[in-house]
């Protein structure tokens, strides 16, 4: 079971690197494969990656659907044993879905504190963010979130632009 | 060679450099006891913060946060069941038991003990074998160093890639890809730059390494679980007689199995505890089913092969710009940004600097002895500060740290983005440090490989008659297939251990 559980993300990870590796190949032709005499052009080294990654990913894809492929044979033979025994478990919710739609959301509040940043300064900026995280995402109390936004503003302020001069915008 | 050595040392202790080593390694016990950020995490973290610093203070510093980080991983894997590195993983066996049994201060002692003799006799081997590995690597020509890199990331690829060598090697490729966008530096083409200005010098190492590493472990961590900590007092950081008897052998033992394991590229400290935990069972003897209750062996052995490994690691660093582990590759970086090119020739052009370095490893490991043994349960209290609250810092560090590299918000976009495909990598088991590594080798792997091929007219057959090339490929591919070889045989020998154990209970 383990087997078709990490294989489907296999398939879609392999495709994407494959392509990834594709689009670097292509794209390096532009600078030159190779130079005259055979010697390295502009485009050698990036194509080379490329196409290494266009290799592993189509392995890792291929590999992946013939252990779905594999696995699905196995499971089917499995469950004509199994209901004749159990009842129907419905399948739980995947735990990592719940931890994905918190890094988007995570992902999003750090774009916008960023695009936010040239009108009210970095350290304000992230001084709300951190509210927002403590306050909103973890759900502590006002006191902790306000705690926790005024010790990171003090840290940008006194340690990095005061201590060590970094020019905060 | 005594005079470089001496100079070394002089440079090595002064107030001002035994000031920053003692801040590299309380601040590295601290980051490594936080569950989740690790070694790398922490060098990533502070390095943008030595830039104002010389160089010899800003290593000294940073090589204080890895070993300290190590110590500190032990720390929050004996009190709370989780490691804060991997390398630290194996202590869990035998070390939270220990402290479920009232001995939490017997296995950080002993912990404690044994890392310092660990980092000992790591350095005496480092310092000796450090000239002889540098007299050879000067012989190397474009092609050997063009196989050295492969063998590098080849290595870091097979030890990383887990149960797909595949993606270890993509993810190499990856970084050697990142790494040619920009300007090439011998043709002045402007490459993947999609005509952005910002991009023609690069993608910077350390925006990348701090979205990869740390940025991308913020996101992995979202939604942990806190969990208290067993409590340790000062009282408890005492070691019995016997404990500290059942100390010294194991530690010795895994400092010559941690530096051994820990010179090979790639191997690294995680490798060097399992099998350090593996050898102290094996000469238990009838005491080896004990392991896994709470054996003093079973954290004395793998804490001080760890010890080893970190500091071993530094030798394919120093000498042959090759990092020895995931951790050294973002140190690797360091060297880089501060204008030192690890090689053969940094310990001939800075000797008192790699000296210096040296030496400090070992002012350092007395430092974390002396800080940790009484201070232990101090730096505990760390841990029960809620993940909720610990995080949105670490985020804010991580991103004010790239802003601090070049003071433009463009690097602060760049370590983000950075974090989330380092995010998408984890979620799809595609190892990270490979990528880093990639990124480091890939401008060294195509200087050489332009200067291989002017040299050969073109012809790549360079590589294969070149013995020094061949070598290096030759042991490259090994590296890549002996974790699945080595891996089988050890299961077949488990599985015929195990038998012969049924038999012996059998006829009994």
């Amino acid at each position: 079971m383990s087997d078709v559980r990490s294989a489907r993300p296999d398939v879609i990870a392999g495709l994407i690197t494959t392509a990834l590796g594709v689009f670097w190949l292509w794209q390096a032709g532009h600078y030159g494969y190779l130079a005259e005499g055979g010697r390295l052009a502009a485009g050698t080294l990036p194509a080379v990656a490329g196409l290494v990654m266009a290799v592993c990913g189509a392995v890792i894809a291929i590999s992946a659907v013939l252990r779905l492929r594999q696995s699905t044979a196995t499971i089917e033979s499995d469950e004509a044993t199994l209901n004749l025994f159990s009842d129907d478990d419905q399948p739980s919710a995947a735990p990592s879905d719940h931890g994905d739609r918190k890094a988007l959301l995570l992902f999003a509040c750090l774009i916008v504190c960023l695009l936010g940043v040239p009108l009210i300064g970095f350290a304000f900026a992230f001084a709300i963010l951190t509210f927002v995280i403590v306050r909103f995402f973890e759900r502590r109390s006002l006191v902790a979130s306000a705690s926790t936004a005024a010790g990171v503003w003090a840290t940008s302020y006194l340690l990095f632009e005061l201590l060590f001069k970094v020019p905060l915008p | 060679m005594l005079t470089e050595i001496l100079n070394g040392a002089a440079a090595a202790v002064t107030p001002t450099n035994i000031l920053y080593c003692f801040i590299g390694v309380a601040l590295g016990t601290f980051v490594g006891m936080l569950p989740g950020l690790g070694s790398a995490t922490g060098i990533a973290l502070l390095l943008p913060l030595t830039l104002g610093l010389d160089p010899l203070g800003a290593l000294i510093m940073l090589a204080g946060v890895y070993y300290g980080s190590q110590y500190g991983a032990t720390i929050s894997t004996v009190l709370l069941a989780t490691p804060g590195d991997s390398s630290s993983t194996v202590v869990l066996f035998d070390g939270y038991p220990m402290a479920q049994q009232g001995r939490a201060g017997g296995a950080l002692a002993s912990a404690a003990i044994a890392s310092f003799v660990g980092g000992t006799l790591s350095l005496i081997a480092l310092m000796a074998t450090l000239p002889i590995i540098a007299t050879i690597a000067l012989k190397f020509g474009p092609p050997e160093t063009v196989a050295l890199a492969v063998l590098g990331l080849l290595s870091i690829a097979g030890f990383t890639g887990g149960n797909s060598i595949f993606k270890g090697i993509a993810g190499a490729a990856l970084g050697v890809a990142i790494a040619t966008v920009g300007l090439d530096a011998q043709s002045g083409v402007a490459r993947f730059t999609g005509g952005q200005v910002e991009l023609f010098g690069g993608l910077g190492y350390m925006e990348v390494i701090l979205g990869l590493i740390a940025v991308a472990e913020v996101f992995r961590q979202l939604g942990r679980v806190d969990t208290a900590p067993i409590k340790a007092g000062w009282r408890d950081m005492t070691i019995t007689r016997d404990e500290l008897r059942r100390t010294w052998a194991p530690a010795i033992r895994g400092a010559i199995l941690g530096f051994v394991l820990g010179v090979l590229p790639g191997v690294g400290a995680t490798l060097a505890s399992f099998f350090s935990y593996d050898v102290e069972k094996r000469v238990a003897g009838d005491r080896k089913k004990l392991f896994g209750t709470g054996m003093i062996e079973g954290i004395a052995g793998p804490e001080s092969a760890n010890n080893a490994a970190a500091q071993g690691s530094f030798a394919p660093t120093l000498t042959l710009g090759i990092p020895g582990s995931g951790t050294t590759a973002v140190l690797l970086g360091a060297f880089l940004i501060f204008g030192l090119q690890p090689g053969p020739l940094l310990l001939e052009q800075q000797p008192t600097l790699v000296w210096g370095l040296l030496i400090s490893f070992w002012v350092g490991n007395l430092l974390l002895l002396l800080l940790n043994l009484p201070l232990a349960p101090a730096f505990a209290y760390a841990l029960r500060i809620p993940h909720a609250l610990m995080y949105p810092i670490i985020l804010f560090l991580c991103l004010i740290s790239a802003y601090a590299i070049t003071n433009r918000m463009w690097s602060v976009w760049l370590c983000l983005i950075f974090g989330a495909v380092g995010y998408v990598m984890d979620k799809y088991n595609f190892p990270t440090v490979p990528v880093i590594l990639g990124l480091i080798l890939g401008p060294i792997l195509e200087v050489n490989l332009s200067r291989s091929l002017s040299i050969s007219h073109g012809s790549p057959m360079i590589f294969l008659t070149s013995p020094g090339s061949l070598a290096l490929l030759t042991l490259a591919l090994l590296l890549v297939v002996s974790p699945k070889v080595v891996g089988k045989l050890y299961q077949r020998w488990q599985a015929g251990l195990a038998d012969k154990d049924l038999t012996v209970k059998t006829q009994n």
